[in-house]
């Protein structure tokens, strides 16, 4: 399929001169490669935004890209974006939950200022 | 303490260098099958992690009653079932895993939270504890505001 796109002469200097410097391959052969590379980094970028709103897991966002867990976690790296995110308050909430179903373990536990009682 | 533990978790303990936190005499590391075949299938470095399971330390156990979690996928289900029916805590640095979990009753730690509760047993002084916490912020695990949350924390 073709599609006919209008640009800034700057952009078409830039285009050129990448042109150029990738082999002289064709002006229409660089601008297919730079918008499917776009492509692709658009949908790391909104697949990888699902993750950290927590709507889909680890997991679920690499099937979407067709890779692994350490690759997703490669991803999120790249995009600057940081694998657990969350805050204190669920590892407190969390401390609760095991203080209940595993209690033999705890002998001084942390309150909730902080502190240690 | 007993413990399932996730892919994330693993992989993460192994780039920082940290697998050795697993050798504990007083916890339970367990992880179900998929998660093995993760890290089978994954690079020549989780050589480290396999002989994990080879010597023991993390067992690979075969989840018997599976729960269909439908927001999650099979091997996450894999997780929160194996935590559910061996009464563990999943450390697993995947939030979105993390809440499921919590949603069905399963507690959930990530990394972060499993260096806490090393350093609330005595095993870990506060410097260390700290200083683990940084590199969990540097290697972009944890975010800028978890991490001085948790630094505010452990400050007593």
């Amino acid at each position: 399929m073709n599609i006919t796109i209008t640009l800034p002469k700057h952009a078409i200097a830039e285009v050129d001169a990448l042109a150029k410097e990738k082999k002289n391959i064709s002006r229409k052969r660089t601008l297919r490669k730079l918008v499917l590379q776009s492509l692709e980094t658009e949908r790391k970028r909104r697949i990888a935004r699902l993750y950290q709103r927590g709507r889909k897991t680890l997991r679920q966002c690499a099937e979407m890209l067709g890779t692994d867990v350490e690759g997703m976690m490669k991803i999120l790296y790249d995009l600057d974006i940081p694998l657990s995110n969350g805050s204190a308050d669920d590892f407190l909430k969390n401390l609760k939950m095991i203080r209940e179903q595993q209690p033999w373990a705890f002998k001084a536990p942390l309150d909730k200022d902080g502190g240690k009682a | 303490m007993r413990f399932v533990l996730d892919t994330s978790s693993l992989l993460n303990l192994r780039n920082l260098e940290w697998l050795g936190i697993l050798k504990s005499e007083k916890d339970e590391f367990f992880c179900p099958e998929k998660v093995e075949k993760e890290i089978r299938r994954g690079k020549s470095r989780n050589q480290e992690i396999l002989r994990l399971f080879q010597e023991d330390i993390v067992a690979v156990q075969k989840v018997s009653q599976y729960v269909d979690f439908a927001s999650v996928s099979n091997a996450d289900a894999e997780v929160i079932s194996l935590a559910l029916e061996s009464q563990s805590t999943i450390i697993s640095d995947d939030a979105p895993l993390r809440e499921t979990a919590n949603h069905y009753g399963v507690s959930a730690i990530d990394i972060a939270g499993f260096v806490l509760l090393t350093y609330q047993q005595g095993r870990m002084d506060h410097n260390e504890c700290s200083s683990h916490l940084t590199s969990l912020f540097k290697k972009k695990i944890l975010s800028k505001s978890k991490y001085h949350q948790l630094l505010t924390l452990i400050r007593s």
